[in-house]
């Protein structure tokens, strides 16, 4: 990202507040804060609860806490520790998520770091993707170059499991595509890739994989298919 | 006339790159989101590209990838896809009418292939020769896609207008220019006969030609 002009103010909310969206140096919130529109920046901290209106562009994104809101995230380095929801897609480099994360478009980035949970309805599509499941990962595509998804420990949930099936860590897709896919307690239809390692804990309909493939025994593949 | 398609799997295969590559093309907006058709075959989902526009663009990535970065090569091919042949079967009917491809595209193709550009170009003509009364003739036709050939590279994505002036006395006639900002305000006896922004044009042209029924 590029910006010329350094004389642009900071945005500063301590306690509750409110700020219209605009272009500014840094924006660091600690407390509530409400953004209208559209904010471009270099670093954007959120720390607390906040509620933004509009896209973020910004070269760094910290959140710390909560934050809803509606539009695209376009940043380098994006830190998510907490919950996100936003109807929107993100698009960076390096994309790290401590928490849940909730979206309504596409994930992009070079690198995908995730422990926790999410749900992206779009494609998850980055370079190189680790996630370590913590909540139910559900997501509609993933593409990338090596994926690996690995169980974290197990923690003993009882008859909640099947109350509250969120906090079952598992991932959900419907298509996985990569050149090294290693997969754990996943559920997918159909998992493409060069070399697949599918662990313990899985379901998966039918993979297609081209110079090696490893099931564990308390996994079921449908189909095999080498390419 | 049906576009040809090439499965994911296929595609790989037959340009020997991996998925890791195409993701990253896709995420570098190298190749866009309009060529992924997602069909339904009895192996589940799979995507399909038009074959002969994904693989000469694959073919272009691969040959220039060594000398630019990926963002760089972003920037080379969102012009007006230079790398990209169209068959003139492709074409015809669908995008240009037979008429005035068999006036002015037969002389463009080479060995059945038409250039991205001129394919956009004779695009621009049928469109003309649709809207003004009467439409072109064969000479004015001939005078308009010399001056897209002549002027669009020069203009470097500039956005710019297509105009059409007419005036009826002493008799009829047509002046076409391009027309890069400002307004225009002519004499009265002189009437905009068409107006076309060049941008709009191509996103219609480029929405006509990847979709697919």
């Amino acid at each position: 990202m590029s910006i010329q002009e350094t004389n642009r103010g900071d945005l500063t909310i301590n306690g509750t507040g409110r700020a219209a969206g605009g272009w500014y140096r840094n924006v660091n919130v600690d407390g509530i804060a409400t953004i209208n529109g559209d904010v471009k920046c270099e670093t954007l901290s959120l720390n607390g609860i906040s509620k933004m209106g509009g896209g973020i562009e910004a070269d760094r994104l910290n959140v710390n806490g909560i934050m809803n809101g509606e539009g695209d995230i376009a940043a380098n380095t994006v830190a998510i520790d907490g919950k996100v929801r936003m109807h929107g897609s993100v698009a960076g480099d390096d994309i790290r998520l401590n928490g849940l994360l909730k979206l309504s478009g596409d994930c992009e980035a070079e690198n995908v770091i995730v422990y926790g949970g999410f749900e992206v309805s779009g494609l998850l599509n980055a370079g190189h993707i680790e996630i370590g499941l913590q909540a139910r990962c559900r997501v509609n595509e993933i593409g990338g170059s090596s994926i690996r998804v690995k169980q974290t420990n197990k923690r003993w949930m009882g008859p909640l499991r099947y109350l509250v099936p969120m906090i079952v860590p598992r991932l959900e897709s419907k298509l996985i595509e990569g050149d090294d896919v290693s997969l754990e307690a996943t559920s997918a239809g159909v998992v493409r890739g060069r070399s697949v390692i599918i662990g313990p804990g899985c379901t998966i309909g039918r993979v297609e994989y081209k110079t090696e493939l490893q099931v564990d025994p308390s996994s079921t593949v449908r189909e095999r298919v080498q390419i | 006339m049906e576009q040809e398609l090439i499965s994911k799997k296929e595609l790989l295969e037959e340009m020997g790159i991996s998925y890791g590559q195409l993701y990253r093309w896709k995420r570098k907006r190298l190749i866009p989101e309009e060529w992924f058709i997602r069909k339904s075959t009895f192996t589940g989902q799979e995507t399909f590209f038009p074959k002969g526009l994904i693989v000469a663009r694959i073919g272009h990535i691969l040959s220039m990838k060594d000398d630019l970065s990926l963002d760089e090569l972003a920037g080379k091919l969102s012009a007006l896809q230079s790398d990209i042949q169209l068959r003139a079967e492709e074409i015809q009917g669908r995008i240009v009418s037979s008429a005035i491809m068999d006036r002015y595209g037969r002389q463009m193709l080479h060995d059945g292939r038409l250039a991205f550009a001129h394919a956009f170009y004779l695009f621009v003509a049928d469109w003309l020769h649709r809207v003004l009364p009467n439409g072109m003739t064969e000479e004015e036709g001939a005078r308009l896609l010399h001056l897209l050939t002549e002027r669009i590279p020069q203009l470097e994505e500039r956005p710019c207008q297509l105009v059409v002036l007419q005036t009826a006395r002493p008799q009829l006639e047509r002046v076409i220019l391009l027309l890069e900002g400002g307004p225009l305000y002519p004499e009265e006896s002189v009437v905009i006969a068409a107006s076309l922004s060049i941008d709009e044009a191509a996103e219609v042209f480029k929405s006509k030609l990847y979709a697919y029924e």
